[in-house]
């Protein structure tokens, strides 16, 4: 199974709140390959469950392009998006507990989450799914006598019931302890090495973006930076404008007049001194 | 100060905390550092005085710490984990009904609130409903609510759980100003950054609390 | 699939919409059901309370020649089809005769019907003797035994009283007493009762002879022959109604085409009639009443399907997550709700059916049969398809959201004045109805639906107005550091959750106020009409032949009037003119029904005899009047075309006078002897009277010789007027000599003008002409009832005696007049004793209505009356009107009202609790996040209370006020009663101890309710609370 990829140019997403428009997502252009391991990270309110909502088809982008592998997000229909997260994407939510019917134990839940999976797909049993995440001894065990980390673990098992081309999660670690988190991150990455899904999650952890191949950092709707391996690169955007990271954003407030000269690949940023303007 | 003197507190058959003591003098910031279900909430929440203690006593300032509403009369703050905001109300009567209730004079009280507010960067959404909130900002305001009780004790559980890192050194900062004030401040918390800005930092696991900085 | 999961997980959920289901079912198959057993039950009753009027009684008529009819030629006259609801023909042959013991014959010969009947002889107890075996043996009742000195053997020569020739001896074997004296064996035609002897007050005659009926054979008696036969109710169902009905109307005339000489009496048309209009009541006021129940439960189970599937939303976006259509999620999820609400229906059925057996066997006493109209399973049938709709369209609702804002954890607290679109379109459909209703004409379903509609408009735009309400009182009571009240009044004005409450109260406490108001009005109104048709609380009837020495016997009675108050009825000959109703003012006013609301002070002042007049008695056995004319002139009379007609020269005039007998009361005519003319002195007249026992002058006037009838005008001047015990009999003032009008225009007149002790005006034609002295009225004060023609002064009543009375009506009837209140002149007693006359005895009624103390103790009284002679029976009691009104459709109906009252709050209740149960949590949640920043918990648990303790009692007290504007409006559209009386006016006021107590209770409960409920959820605010997450 090959993952889906991910490409989005120009996306913007705006909501009414308290009478006037919030832009949560102002142009962001990213691009996933099939099968990538992608983290969101971001401070609250940036916009990252925003783009991943977009991605799973639940919101319609006010304005850009979404690219899910095949589909043409903006431009779905209410049906062509059903079809699509009923085999193609998964979605993990934010709280463990809210992505499982709590009266059904795990192997029940995948079994439900693949109801709605197109037919002439072959779906694997709900016991290779849970071993795939690790939870192979409890198909049947009810969920209340689950640890927190296993409910997790459950969650993701139904994101990936259908072996979708992209599993899209949210926050799946947060409020879990080290174990526990290192158990769900050892089981995306199982899950994206295993499979070639492309993984797509949203945390605000540092030490679990630490662990990620890839991250994106979103501040303010804008695409603020990418990390690869631990490393934070600033991300040339479509239009040409360069998002500066936070200490140096703080040496050069808005407005500041700066010269730029290159230097043997090397650009140099100097800001000009003006009055009042320190 | 905080006097903790050989406490236990039970759940039934499950011990969470298991014979801790300590002492934080005012003006001090203690971590408590551990893995979740370490007994870290359940230690900040027997100094409340929100859970009983099995064994030992809680005692600050003079007083035997036995109920919250003493405990909170006392001046014994709790910034629960989780926000633990009021849902029905916005963020500013989430701060203001508290103080109200202690017969604070209304005008005192409004400007004890908007110095909170802006001091966690919550200044032009005081008149949201809690759930119009993200997290962050939920978080933020519970922040918020404790500082504006001003009290003597502030009892801070995982408050920076869900805050980028300029929120949480806004936050830590605002702690340590309390310290500064004279409160004795007690962070719980799985964050190693956190636990290294504080005067002190004690490890819970399994309800037995050992130290790795003393105070 | 995991359907069956889903449902146990979830239980609690599904009972409660198993349950507000049954109540829809209930309702909808109780409400057609019940209304066809009440009618079936009022026909039975109507027939077994009223069998002597349901039944036909078939006679030959009169003295027949040559025809011999057989009592089983009769029932050919019963319809073939009909005969399996009669009951087998009861044969009977009789004649009424004039008998005498041959020994004694030349005493005057009393009356006796000679009578069989199929089987007499075991209805009867025979004390001597026995039945008859033989022809012309009979058997006497005991009475007479003792009234005629009968004797076993005694024989009687009896004559058929209508031909006057034939008949034979009787000879006495036995006596007897009936076992039941008004049995419905004798289908009215009582055996005894009648005997009487000539010395009695009343006529003499002797109670029923029965004979053997070959008595009958040959044609000596003139016998006729009877079939007798009635309805079996409860086998006559409604189904019969119609036919019986025809069959009824046209027996007679099939009478004469078959060839069957008889005649049927029968009042069973008139019943079918009655029974028509009952069976209307029914089916207007069961179903109606059962609808807005069953409309009201509708609406809860929306409530609770909102609530339900409100919280099964995040499994719903999970759905809609994981790729499921929206219609498949949908389909989904209407199958798990549809489930316990088809189940729930359908046991509602069962459960109505319940209800009607339970109700057949005690309010309707067994008087329905079990039967199954196609009413109910329409009505079940369409509270499935409607309770299902409700189900889909819910669901939908939430379904049809987008998946983000399926997500969201809560509800979304509304903040703004926006009014839901729902909540408008509910609003403005209610006010939609209630114009409708109330600018109609009064007619069709929707005046009853009122209540539930005002309930609703006023509840649902009274909740929306409390969401701001409450902001302001919040920000006042935060000012003012009320920290409970101001929390509380925040929650209000946040959570739209107490719209639906406040509704739902209102509707409920408007159908509650409605129904008490409409049970309480009704009654009230079943007892004002049976004591205004009974007249007080109980009638006793017996017949005199004098007015005085009844008046006499009752003043020995009851000298005080404390429990009784006599009335007298003297029937017109012609049924359209008036009645008289004679009453004693003083003790009527104490002992009728609301007697004195008759009229007002001024009009029982002029309704009274003058009390000022006395009349002028005196005791002798001759009158003599000293007279003389002046002014004599003859007059001409002119024909009707103006013609003079030229009579003569009169010759004389004879001065008249009327007494009356202080013994008897009968009225004389005296007359003196003439004057002739010319006559210059006054002359002395004697005229002879039967007034040794004492008389009263009542009248004075002139008449002419018969073969005088030139016209004459003159003076008659009376001097003196002088009588054995008085020399001079005072005449009083001229005034006080009115003139007596007369019928038919003749051109006379008599006036009286003072001089002498008397001077008479006159202009005669011949006709005798009166002064009447004014302790009589010459024109008497009348009551009227209104709907009567009035003609002044050409309107009469009878008196006593049956001569016209020219009335005066008093336009001050204030109130109905009692037990007669058709074509009724309402006259005192006292003025047509006065008057005097011989009674009229079949046509005039003696009665004496009394009140509570007089009806406990009327053994007493008629005790007493029969001492002196007079037999009395207790005719009627408004108790038994009560009760028979408490038959009626209507009143069985409404008996509905406290079942609807109680269903109306079991489902606010559930409303209620169902927002408490949906909301608790969160409600707890925020509690305990205050109390954990140390706010008391004295101030969350008092916000707890206020949240909806407030705005319930406000919604209790709009919810009855709109119950009484409802009731004010659609009562008058409810029949109360079956046959609209004009006369007794509907009181339609509302009844406000009903109202307040009704308020007072509702407020009591809910208030206890909402005020435990919100202590419990202050009370689960515990602090780990906080660390829950909402699922």
């Amino acid at each position: 199974m090959t993952g889906l990829a991910i490409s989005t140019t120009g996306l913007v997403h705006i909501y009414r709140a308290h009478g006037h428009d919030v832009a949560a997502l102002s142009g962001i252009g990213i691009s996933v390959r099939p099968g990538e391991l992608v983290g969101l990270l971001g401070p609250s309110g940036a916009g990252k469950s925003t783009l991943l909502q977009l991605c799973g088809g639940l919101l319609t982008p006010s304005a850009g392009r979404l690219q899910v592998g095949e589909h043409n997000v903006a431009t779905m229909t209410d049906t062509e998006l059903d079809r699509m997260r009923s085999g193609d994407v998964g979605i993990v939510l934010q709280g463990a507990g809210r992505n499982l019917i709590p009266y059904l134990t795990p192997a029940d839940n995948i079994r439900y989450a693949q109801q709605a999976a197109p037919d002439e797909r072959d779906l694997p049993t709900p016991e290779a799914i849970l071993e795939l995440v690790g939870l192979g001894n409890h198909a049947a065990t009810p969920l209340s006598q689950l640890t927190p980390g296993q409910v997790q673990l459950c969650a993701v098992a139904v994101g990936i019931a259908t072996l979708p081309g992209l599993l899209l999660a949210d926050e799946p670690t947060s409020q879990l302890d080290h174990h526990a988190r290192d158990e769900v991150l050892a089981a995306l990455r199982t899950i994206n090495s295993e499979t070639g899904m492309t993984v797509l999650l949203v945390t605000h952890d540092p030490e679990v973006a630490a662990t990620l191949p890839r991250t994106i950092t979103i501040r303010d709707g804008r695409i603020a930076s990418e990390g690869r391996s631990g490393e934070e690169y600033a991300v040339v955007a479509v239009d040409g404008s360069l998002p500066l990271p936070p200490h140096v954003a703080e040496l050069l407030p808005a407005g500041t007049l700066v010269q730029v000269t290159t230097d043997d690949g090397v650009i140099r940023l100097t800001p000009v001194e003006q009055e009042g303007n320190q | 100060m905080i006097n903790v003197s050989q406490v236990t507190v039970r759940y039934g058959e499950l011990t969470a905390v298991s014979d801790v003591s300590f002492t934080v003098p005012p003006g001090f910031v203690l971590a408590v550092s551990g893995p979740s279900g370490a007994g870290k909430s359940s230690l900040l929440w027997a100094i409340a005085g929100a859970v009983p203690v099995a064994k030992g006593q809680v005692e600050i300032d003079g007083l035997v710490i036995t109920d919250r509403p003493a405990a909170a009369a006392h001046g014994v703050v709790l910034i629960p984990q989780g926000n633990g905001l009021a849902r029905v109300l916005t963020a500013r009567e989430n701060l203001s009904l508290p103080l109200l209730a202690e017969r604070k004079p209304s005008d005192e009280v409004e400007r004890t609130i908007e110095q909170a507010l802006a001091g966690v960067g919550l200044e032009e959404s005081g008149d949201h409903l809690v759930e119009e909130l993200s997290g962050g900002e939920q978080q933020r305001a519970a922040v918020a609510r404790g500082i504006a009780q001003q009290g003597r004790v502030i009892l801070a559980d995982e408050s920076t759980s869900e805050l980028d890192s300029t929120n949480r050194e806004r936050v830590l900062d605002l702690l340590h100003e309390e310290a500064r004030r004279g409160a004795a401040v007690v962070i719980a918390t799985h964050d190693p950054n956190v636990a290294d800005s504080a005067d002190g930092h004690a490890v819970m696991d399994e309800g037995h609390l050992s130290w790795l900085r003393r105070l | 699939m995991f359907l069956r999961r889903a449902l146990r997980y979830r239980w609690a959920q599904a009972l409660v919409l198993t349950g507000i289901s049954l109540l829809i079912g209930a309702c909808a198959v109780f409400g057609p059901w019940f209304a066809r057993a009440v009618e079936q039950t009022v026909m039975t009753e109507t027939l077994a309370g009223q069998s002597l009027p349901a039944s036909w009684l078939l006679a030959s008529p009169g003295p027949q020649v040559g025809v011999s009819t057989r009592p089983e030629d009769l029932d050919k006259l019963l319809p073939n089809d009909l005969k399996p609801v009669f009951t087998p023909p009861l044969h009977g042959i009789y004649n009424d005769v004039s008998w005498s013991i041959p020994a004694t014959a030349g005493d005057p010969s009393p009356g006796a019907r000679v009578r069989w009947r199929d089987g007499y002889c075991a209805q009867l107890d025979v004390t001597e003797g026995r039945c008859p075996q033989a022809a012309n043996e009979v058997i006497a009742s005991t009475v007479d035994k003792t009234t005629w000195e009968f004797r076993l053997g005694t024989t009687l020569a009896a004559t058929p009283s209508d031909v006057g020739k034939g008949g034979g001896r009787l000879s006495i074997v036995g006596f007897y007493q009936p076992k039941q004296a008004r049995g419905d064996f004798w289908y009215g035609d009582y055996p005894t009762g009648h005997s009487h002897t000539p010395a009695d007050k009343d006529p003499g005659a002797a109670n029923e002879f029965f004979t053997d009926s070959s008595t009958f054979a040959g044609n000596k008696w003139t016998q006729r022959v009877t079939s007798d036969f009635r309805p079996i109710p409860g086998v006559a169902r409604l189904g019969d109604l119609d036919r019986l009905k025809e069959a009824t109307e046209t027996v007679n005339g099939n009478a004469r085409e078959i060839g069957v000489a008889a005649q049927n009496t029968s009042s069973l048309a008139t019943l079918v009639d009655q029974i028509q209009a009952e069976r209307k009541q029914a089916t207007t006021i069961i179903p109606l009443v059962m609808v807005q129940v069953a409309l009201f439960a509708v609406v809860v189970l929306a409530l609770a399907l909102a609530a339900v599937v409100d919280q099964r939303r995040p499994e719903i976006a999970l759905s809609r997550l994981r790729g499921s259509s929206a219609r498949r999620t949908q389909r989904a999820l209407c199958l798990e709700l549809g489930l316990p609400v088809l189940i729930g229906t359908l046991l509602g059925g069962i459960a109505g059916f319940a209800l009607l057996l339970i109700v057949r066997a005690t309010w309707l006493r067994y008087g329905a049969p079990i039967e199954l109209p196609w009413t109910v399973p329409a009505a079940l049938a369409v509270a499935v398809v409607l309770a299902l709709i409700v189900v889909v369209l819910q669901v939908r609702g939430t379904v049809r959201q987008s998946i983000s804002n399926l997500l969201r954890r809560v509800l979304p607290l509304r903040r703004g004045r926006t009014i839901g679109v729902a909540d408008l379109c509910i609003i403005v459909f209610a006010v939609a109805g209630l114009i409708a209703a109330l600018t109609g004409d009064g007619r069709g379903p929707l005046p009853v639906l009122t209540p539930a509609l005002l309930g609703l408009a006023a509840g649902l735009i009274f909740a929306h107005l409390l969401l701001p309400a409450a902001g302001l009182i919040s920000r006042s009571a935060l000012r003012k550091g009320r920290l409970g009240l101001a929390l509380g009044a925040l929650q209000i004005s946040r959570r739209p959750a107490v719209t639906r409450i406040v509704a739902a109260v209102a509707v409920a406490a408007a159908l509650l106020t409605f129904a008490g108001q409409a049970s309480s009005i009704a009654a009230t109104n079943r007892e004002t009409r049976s004591g205004y048709e009974t007249g007080a609380e109980g009638v006793l009837r017996m017949n005199s032949l004098y007015l005085g020495s009844f008046l006499q016997t009752v003043n020995q009675i009851d000298p005080d009037r404390h429990w009784l108050t006599p009335v007298v009825i003297s029937r017109p000959p012609s049924p359209d003119t008036l009645q008289t109703e004679m009453i004693e003012p003083d003790s009527f006013r104490r002992v009728a029904f609301q007697g004195d609301k008759l009229t007002d002070a001024q009009g029982w002042q002029t309704l009274q005899a003058p009390s000022d007049l006395a009349p002028l008695s005196f005791r002798s056995s001759q009158l003599t009047a000293t007279v003389s004319v002046d002014g004599i002139k003859p007059l001409i009379s002119r024909a009707a075309n103006g013609d003079q007609i030229d009579g003569g020269t009169p010759k004389s005039v004879i001065l008249r006078a009327n007494v009356v007998s202080h013994r008897d009361g009968s009225r004389y005519l005296v007359s003196f002897p003439p004057i002739r003319f010319p006559s210059t002195k006054p002359v002395a007249l004697q005229a002879d009277v039967d007034c040794l026992g004492g008389c009263d002058l009542l009248r004075l006037g002139i008449g002419r010789e018969p073969l005088d009838p030139t016209g004459v005008q003159g003076n008659v001047v009376i001097s003196n007027i002088s009588s054995d015990d008085h020399p001079t009999i005072a005449l009083g003032k001229a005034e006080s000599w009115q003139t007596v009008p007369q019928l038919g225009s003749d051109q006379s007149s008599i006036t009286a003008k003072p001089g002498g002790a008397l001077t008479i005006a006159m202009k005669s034609f011949g006709t005798d002409m009166y002064v009447q002295y004014a302790t009589a009225p010459s024109v008497v004060p009348a009551l009227v009832t209104p709907e009567y023609h009035w003609v002044d002064g050409a309107t009469t009543t009878p008196a006593a005696d049956g001569s016209p009375m020219t009335l005066a009506r008093i336009d001050r009837l204030t109130g109905p007049v009692n037990r007669y209140s058709e074509h009724t002149a309402v006259v005192d007693l006292e003025t047509v004793r006065r008057l005097g006359g011989v009674v009229d005895e079949g046509a005039t009624d003696f009665e004496l209505w009394l009140n509570k103390d007089g009806l406990a103790n009327v053994d007493t009284i008629t005790g007493k009356l029969a001492q002196a002679g007079y037999n009395a029976d207790l005719v009627d009691r408004r108790d038994d009107r009560i009760a028979a009104y408490g038959r009626s459709a209507s009143a069985l109906a409404l008996q509905l009202t406290p079942v609807v009252g109680i269903a109306a709050w079991v489902l606010a209740l559930v409303v209620l609790l169902l927002t408490v149960v949906t909301s608790w949590r969160s409600r707890a949640q925020d509690y305990a996040s205050l109390k954990i920043t140390g706010v008391p918990a004295s101030a969350t648990g008092r916000a707890a209370r206020w949240e909806q303790t407030g705005p319930v009692a406000l919604a209790v007290l709009l919810g009855t006020f709109c119950g009484l504007v409802g009731a004010h409006v659609a009562l008058p559209m409810i029949p109360l009663f079956a046959t609209s009386s004009g006369a007794v006016p509907l009181d339609l006021g509302i009844s406000w101890p009903v109202a307040l107590i009704l308020w007072a209770g509702g407020t009591a409960i809910l208030a206890t309710a909402t005020l435990f409920l919100g202590s419990g959820v202050n009370r689960r605010s515990t602090y780990n609370r906080i660390r829950e997450e909402l699922t």
